[in-house]
Order: C-alpha cells, then sequence, then structure tokens
C-alpha cells in the first residue's frame, strides 16, 4: 500500500490507517513539541490531534 | 514502510505535499499554543510577591521601630515576672484566652469583684513599672 492509499483510507476514517500514518510522523511530532530543550507531554497531545485534522483536511 | 521518497512518482509528490501542509500546521498549532501559555503565565501570579526594594533609611527606620516594639516587649515581661502567681494567671486567663471573671471566680474560689479586683490591680501594677522604665 503506497501513501495515496493510506492517505484515502485514513481520510475516510480507518483507525489502522491513522495510526500509520501517526507513527510515520512521530518523529516529526516528537521533535515539535521540544520547548527549550525539555519535551512537552501537551505540546505533543495538541501536535497529535492536529495531524488528524490535517488528514481530515488535505485536499488531493 | 520503508522506501526512498524522491518525488519521482505521483504518490511521493502527494505525501511531499502532505508532508510540507502537515509541517506548517504543526507550526502554527504550536505557536498557538506557546503564546497561549505565556497569557496563562501572565495572569498567575508569582509564589512570591515581588518586594519593594527599600531604601537604607527606611529599613533602618524600620530596624529601630522593630528593636522599641521588642524592648517594649521585654519590658513587660519582667513587669510580669514580678507579678504574684495568682494575678499572673487571672491576667493571662482574661487577656489570652477571654475567660470571664465568673468563670475564673469559680475556679479560684473567690468572689467575682475579688477576681475583679486582682485583674485591675495586675494591670495598674504593670502601668506604674512600664513608666518606670520609661
Amino acid at each position: 500500500m503506497n501513501f495515496y492509499e493510506l492517505l484515502i483510507l485514513a481520510k475516510s476514517g480507518d483507525n489502522l490507517a491513522n495510526e500509520k500514518i501517526l507513527a510515520m510522523y512521530q518523529p516529526l511530532l516528537t521533535k515539535e513539541s521540544v520547548i527549550d530543550g525539555v519535551w512537552d507531554e501537551d505540546l505533543y497531545q495538541e501536535l497529535c490531534i492536529q495531524l488528524f485534522l490535517c488528514i481530515r483536511k488535505f485536499r488531493m | 514502510m520503508q522506501y526512498r521518497n524522491d518525488g519521482s512518482r505521483e504518490e511521493y509528490q502527494i505525501q511531499n505535499q502532505f508532508t510540507a501542509y502537515l509541517q506548517v500546521a504543526l507550526k502554527r498549532r504550536k505557536n498557538a499554543y506557546l503564546s497561549q501559555r505565556h497569557r496563562q503565565q501572565q495572569h498567575e501570579r508569582p509564589m512570591e510577591p515581588d518586594r519593594q526594594p527599600i531604601s537604607a533609611e527606611a529599613w533602618e527606620d524600620e530596624y529601630f521601630r522593630r528593636m522599641e516594639l521588642l524592648m517594649e516587649y521585654r519590658a513587660v515581661l519582667e513587669a510580669l515576672d514580678q507579678l504574684q502567681k495568682r494575678e499572673r494567671y487571672i491576667l493571662l486567663a482574661r487577656i489570652l484566652e477571654e475567660r470571664s471573671f465568673t468563670e475564673l471566680a469559680q475556679e479560684l474560689q473567690i468572689g467575682y469583684k475579688g477576681a475583679a479586683a486582682i485583674y485591675y490591680r495586675a494591670l495598674s501594677c504593670i502601668r506604674e513599672k512600664l513608666e518606670e522604665e520609661t
């Protein structure tokens, strides 16, 4: 399965596909949720929510 | 899902577009989160209220004021020490524990007037001694 199909599946609400994309972007999310060298869990959660919003909003 | 994305195929291009889209969205979200946290911190009270830096003269005044209070306190203690045991007991019970003369009189098996008299005598005694000192 390529990314395109995965994204379409995730957009349609498939939990497994969403999880896969979350796993793919885990490093980016972790990197962005560091503030002044300290990992902020609240921010990490916010960013995860943002990822799911992005999946839904992204136009192909 | 390990593969190299060189943007050569359409699905790769879509992934790149999605990643770029996501990166911008995450940046914005992070900025929003940070500014919200900053706003919240501004509304919070610091643990210790900031003390105004005081000048040396003001500090000296405060020092002497406290010293005087302490000296007066010491004088009162000395005066109390010179009272009789029963006088001291009634005085302290009346002032500190706010007990009535009736109660004290019953406890010490004296009359109401007796307890009041002891109390006022002790008070005047202390006043005299404080006046002597100053």
